[in-house]
């Protein structure tokens, strides 16, 4: 088995300014796992965000899940660990071991940018590529005036593992190919204008309905590959449908493969747990103060629109990222930015047009 | 505010949830309707503020979870009247200005609260009533979207006009929906309550047939078929500050649509 190559990268020097602004908003072009080919040698190129990390590898069911046959190297100054792996392609299954600087704290993290994730309760991300042949050109094409202000929009609202199911196998929910044969005949004999999907994003608790994320860049992996995911939207948007999907950027599990603690330290959430834990859902609070935390989140909003070809965000529990007194009792908040709760919940970004 | 672009001071939102809308009208219709009339204002006050951002109207998954039951077990009545007031809360959504959203099940009138672990229950569309449910929303989709005077102005007061807001005592509303052309206009009259009141004067800005578009007290919904058999001709008659008036039959905890036709077919 071949080691890991520290030579390849796909970071510019503009990628890591950018990054450590705050704003890159392509970071899934750049960070995460790409299938690639080097000098005739296939392989995978891997980068991941740990500044606080003393070491970083990547482990696999193709190395054994051996933390020292695939280090990863750090990227100059900018946090990022990255490293291209011969021989290591598409599905394979993997995580980054993190050693970090601090008190010796180990861990294994699933992809923060990981495309594809093992099926809950499994925690592990999946090597995969994006490719995939669209057939909406008409429907992107025409889609802006379908967006405007003065056009009709009614949205059916709908959660994937609950809208139908399937009594003959164990009541199990339908696979995205599955649901793309039914929803989308049924929403236009309706008449409705879109679908929004409760959170699609990768969720390790079912009973979440998906907003409990922890994979923003890859589609739950419950019922289908992401390309599968794309002929639902593909065939939707054929059928007249736009699509939308609510997306979680206020809050985040505690998982321990998941965002939390990534690095032995406080990265992408706030480390004053005033600020940083939510009181209703005892989850993680992004610090939106960070500025690679800001590239992440705007990386992935961009990113459902750019590779699945959707049509809007419907951003959950605003009001609990304005407020930063939202659902805390007295005492419980920073006095120095406290602003009144008002609306709780329900917005979404405009549409790319 | 939130709906508005970064540039201006918006967060740059397109569309914001009217979370208002949904706690009062969902409030408003869930009261015994003899008592509808001490809370007109919930059904009303919508309008001082409607065009303040660009709303959508939700019924969304959050109201029908954590006990909160489904949107047909939360209206009152016995079971024709709960299928009435559920198909007059749809209608009075997509006869207000602003988006529309709903969330599944919603459209066929699901008695139960949602289940994640269980499928919708499908099996409902073989009774009348659940299907005729289906039905109205299915007919809603196609007015709105076929009816510019229905969606052109959804997020701009010249999209709205009220006939009359001020009928309390009797729990009826009336207000014209306007597109970008003079003649796109349709009339909205909601009654909230069992009583169908007959010979109800309301007025209207142009003289002519008014198409009765859609009634959702129709027998193909499950209602029980009151109505003003496709449409009424306005009379010189001014009423309600308007120079013109249609007498009208109002079905019980219904609405109707009407669509000025100009001279008659």
């Amino acid at each position: 088995m071949k080691t890991s190559v520290s030579t390849v990268t796909l970071l510019s020097a503009d990628d890591l300014y950018l990054f450590n602004e705050g704003s890159h908003f392509r970071l899934y072009e750049k960070l995460g796992a790409h299938p690639l080919s080097v000098g005739g040698t296939a392989g995978t190129y891997f980068a991941v965000w740990a500044p606080n990390a003393e070491q970083v590898s990547v482990i696999g069911d193709f190395n054994g899940w051996d933390k020292k046959a695939h280090p990863l190297f750090p990227r100059e100054s900018s946090g990022i660990w990255e490293g291209f792996l011969p021989g290591v392609g598409p599905g394979a299954v993997y995580k980054y071991h993190i050693v970090s600087r601090y008190q010796g704290y180990r861990v294994d993290k699933a992809d923060p940018l990981g495309f594809y994730h093992e099926t809950p309760p499994r925690t592990a991300s999946v090597v995969w590529d994006l490719d995939y042949s669209w057939g909406d050109q008409e429907w992107m094409a025409s889609r802006g005036a379908r967006h405007t202000l003065s056009a009709p929009m009614a949205i059916y609202e709908v959660h994937l593992g609950s809208w139908r199911r399937v009594p003959e196998a164990g009541n199990r929910p339908l696979t995205y190919r599955e649901m793309a044969s039914w929803l989308p005949e049924y929403v236009q004999r309706l008449g409705f204008t879109h679908v929004e999907f409760l959170p699609v994003m990768e969720h390790p608790f079912y009973g979440s309905w998906g907003y409990q994320t922890t994979g923003y860049f890859a589609p739950t992996s419950r019922y289908g590959t992401p390309q599968d995911f794309m002929y639902l939207v593909d065939t939707l948007h054929q059928h007249g449908i736009g699509v939308i999907l609510d997306w979680v950027p206020s809050h985040f599990p505690n998982d321990e493969h998941g965002l939390g603690f990534f690095d032995g330290t406080h990265l992408y959430e706030h480390a004053d747990p005033r600020k940083g834990i939510h009181p209703d859902w005892n989850s993680f609070i992004f610090n939106y103060g960070r500025n690679e935390v800001c590239s992440f989140l705007i990386s992935s909003a961009l990113f459902w629109l750019d590779k699945y070809h959707v049509d809007g965000l419907r951003v959950d529990a605003v009001a609990s990222m304005l407020y930063l007194d939202y659902s805390r009792r007295e005492g419980r908040v920073d006095p120095q930015r406290l602003r009144r709760p008002r609306e709780p919940r329900g917005h979404r970004l405009p549409a790319p047009l | 505010m939130v709906s508005r672009p970064t540039y201006v001071g918006g967060l740059g939102f397109g569309l914001k949830w009217d979370m208002g809308w949904m706690h009062d009208t969902l409030d408003y219709l869930s009261k015994d309707p003899i008592y509808r009339k001490y809370h007109h204002n919930q059904i009303t006050f919508r309008l001082m503020y409607a065009f303040s951002e660009n709303f959508v109207l939700p019924l969304s998954h959050d109201e029908v979870v954590h006990g909160k039951g489904s949107l047909l077990g939360k209206m009152p009545g016995d079971a024709w009247q709960k299928f009435a007031n559920l198909r007059l809360l749809l209608g009075y959504q997509y006869a207000q200005p602003g988006k529309k959203l709903l969330f599944m099940g919603g459209e066929f009138a699901q008695w139960r609260e949602w289940n994640h672990d269980e499928s919708l229950d499908w099996h409902l569309l073989e009774a009348p009533p659940h299907a005729g449910v289906q039905r109205w929303v299915e007919d809603l989709n196609h007015l709105y979207r076929s009816e510019a005077a229905l969606h052109t102005y959804d997020c701009d007061p010249r999209g709205f006009s009220w006939v009359d807001c001020t009928d309390a005592d009797r729990s009826v509303l009336s207000f014209l929906r306007q597109g970008a052309s003079p003649e796109e206009l349709i009339l909205v009259v909601c009654n909230f309550t069992p009583v169908p009141r007959f010979n109800y004067r309301v007025g209207v800005p142009l003289g002519g047939w008014w198409q009765e578009r859609l009634n959702s007290d129709a027998n193909l919904y499950g209602g029980s078929g009151h109505g003003n058999f496709g449409g009424v001709e306005a009379t010189p008659i001014p009423f309600h500050g308007r120079p013109y008036s249609l007498n009208l039959t109002l079905p019980p905890l219904a609405v109707i649509f009407f669509r000025y036709q100009g001279a008659q077919p």
